[in-house]
């Protein structure tokens, strides 16, 4: 039997100004599941991501959070609705310390501010040593980690990161797919979007394939994993790269190789 | 030599006035990210706000009062009515400074008009001066450089420590990632303004009552000063326009020792002038690092 579904978005339809950018998209992210969204640069992942938490306007249809329809509604009264956002880039304030970066992360908390900063500390250990650093002074890696860790101290029940791996090295990004998958298994429903499918896959419970702002294709991790013409035909440039490079290299590698190259 | 120290003394009490108007303005441009060219009015309405009260009841305090209340009022105004409506319709920052300017225009004629255009008199008790060390300050000039530290103190420890101080240096390092907190951003925004129009009353009475009288243009006036000390300490960073105050201040004051009072403002924008020559955006360009990725 399928988990509860937690977020739902039925045709939902959004843009920058007037001119759509991803249409009728429906999706769905379950309780305990890591549900991915991955599809070929520009394919309007993150748009899709910031129509579904009120930063841009929703052109038409729903989204449905614990079953109340939020569409249109701003992003700092979702917050209080359970849901959290982790963005692709500016994903941190960094002027502010990582200990206010946290802080801010549990603005909406009545209590248990500091307990909630010392579980983020266990579980990301390279914050705590952190914590009076501005976060403009942090690496990569642990910025990503601190954004989400910023996104996790509201106790969502819905977190949605976008490209939480995106440069990094593949130390972090074990690293960091093992928290997301810790996450999920505290009942959350998690949507990520991830540039490397391969890795994104791996992890994820359920997958849709959005490209040219369309969603075209749905399922199990596994199933479009072992899908070899569905990566040839819809992850694109990665597909090929990986395929070409496959031939002298394993996948693995392939993946972070075109990673590194399509990533400024 | 001792003139030298003297001045000094005036420099500083033209810098705390500087400092209350610049940490206002940079403050409110750094949680807003909209340039106010309307600032000089709160100084100048909170100035009337000081007239009035002192008219109606004899007392400066409850003048002083009046004015700290008339300016906070109207920075929230010109927010709420004027710039928040522009930024909501994503319009260019070149709408903004215009609108803001109108607005300097209107408040400056208005009051023209219902107070006339000659100079209003701030009673103030006889001056008595104090030495100390090599500087000469009357009780007006004591109190208004502790006025300054005390508000800019007050406004530094709210800033570090407070949920509220926090919020505000959230939205300022990114509106979206705040809002996303779930931080009211707009609210945030609006007290922001309010503390910038309470700051810019504090000079403007500063500046009434240490010049004894004053007109409506003497916000607008006072602009070019605040800006330029806003600037030299890198605009959004309150804390860097406290030393460009003190820059410009005593710049401004050894100027109008040294050369002639009538090229203070010449010298307040050399002072700009130079410093960007140097540090083109400000000197405390480090406070803020690069953008993140
Ligand atoms: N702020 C914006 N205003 C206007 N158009 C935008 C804006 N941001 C993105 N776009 C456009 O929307 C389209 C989709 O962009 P989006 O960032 O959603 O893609 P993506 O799938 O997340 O890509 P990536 O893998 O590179 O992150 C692109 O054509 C992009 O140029
Ligand atoms: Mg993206």
């Amino acid at each position: 039997m399928a988990n509860e579904a937690l977020l739902t978005t039925e045709g939902l339809t959004a843009g920058y100004g007037a001119v759509p950018i991803v249409y009728g998209v429906d999706i769905i992210a379950r309780r305990c599941e890591v549900t991915v969204i991955v599809g070929p640069n520009g394919a309007g992942k993150s748009t899709l991501l910031r129509a579904i938490v009120g930063e841009i306007p929703v052109l038409a249809g729903r989204v449905r959070l614990n079953g109340a329809e939020v569409q249109g509604m701003p992003s700092n009264r979702l917050v209080r609705l359970g849901m959290a956002y982790v963005p692709q880039v500016a994903n941190v304030f960094p002027s502010l310390t990582v200990r206010e970066n946290l802080e801010m992360g549990g603005f909406r908390r009545k209590s248990g501010v500091k307990e909630k900063i010392s579980e983020m500390c266990d579980l990301f250990p390279d914050l705590k040593e952190a914590l009076k650093k501005t976060a403009q002074n942090l690496s990569g890696g642990q910025r990503n980690m601190l954004a989400l860790a910023r996104g996790l101290m509201s106790d969502p029940t819905v977190l949605i990161v976008d490209e939480p791996t995106a440069g990094l090295s593949p130390r972090y990004e074990a690293v960091v797919w093992d928290h997301i998958v810790r996450v999920k298994e505290t009942g959350v429903a998690v949507i990520a979007v991830e540039q490397n499918t391969r890795r994104a896959l791996q992890g994820a419970d359920w997958a849709y394939v959005l490209v040219l702002g369309r969603r075209r294709l749905e399922g199990t991790g596994a199933e479009l994993l072992g899908n070899e013409e569905m990566v040839q035909m819809y992850i694109g440039k990665r597909g090929t790269v990986a395929a070409v490079a496959n031939a002298t290299g394993t996948q693995e590698e392939a993946d972070r190789e075109s990673e590194v190259g399509s990533k400024p | 030599m001792s003139q030298f120290f003297e001045t000094a003394g005036f420099g500083l009490v033209t810098a705390s006035i500087i400092a209350l108007s610049a940490v206002g303005l940079s403050l409110q441009f750094g949680v807003s990210n909209v340039p106010n060219f309307a600032h000089g009015e709160f100084l100048t309405l909170a100035a009337y706000g000081l007239y009035v009260g002192q008219q109606l009841t004899g007392s400066l305090l409850i003048g002083a009062l009046i004015g700290v209340v008339v300016g906070g009022i109207a920075a929230y105004l010109v927010n709420l009515l004027v710039v928040e409506p522009f930024v909501k319709k994503g319009a260019r920052v070149v709408v903004l400074l215009i609108s803001t300017t109108g607005v300097s225009l209107i408040v400056e004629n208005a009051l023209g008009g219902f107070f006339g255009n000659t100079n209003q008199i701030v009673a103030l008790p006889q001056p008595v001066a104090h030495h100390l060390g090599p500087f000469i300050w009357t009780t007006t000039d004591l109190l208004v450089m502790l006025t300054a530290v005390v508000a800019i103190t007050g406004l530094y420890l709210v800033l570090r420590f407070t949920k509220l101080g926090k919020a505000q240096r959230a939205v300022a390092d990114n509106r979206v990632l705040a809002r996303a907190c779930g931080i009211n951003t707009e609210q945030v925004v609006a007290i922001t303004w309010v503390a910038a129009g309470v700051l810019g009353a504090l000079a403007g009475i500063s500046l009434a009552t240490s010049g004894g009288s004053f007109g409506p243009g003497l916000g607008f006036g006072f602009l070019l000063v605040t800006f330029s000390a806003a600037i030299i300490g890198g605009i959004g960073k309150p804390f860097g326009a406290l030393v460009g105050a003190l820059i410009v201040g005593l710049v401004t004051e050894w100027s109008a020792f040294y050369v002639s009072s009538g090229y203070k403002q010449v010298f307040a924008l050399s002072t700009l002038v130079l410093a960007l020559l140097f540090r083109p955006s400000g000197l405390f360009t480090t406070l803020r690092g690069p953008a993140v990725d």
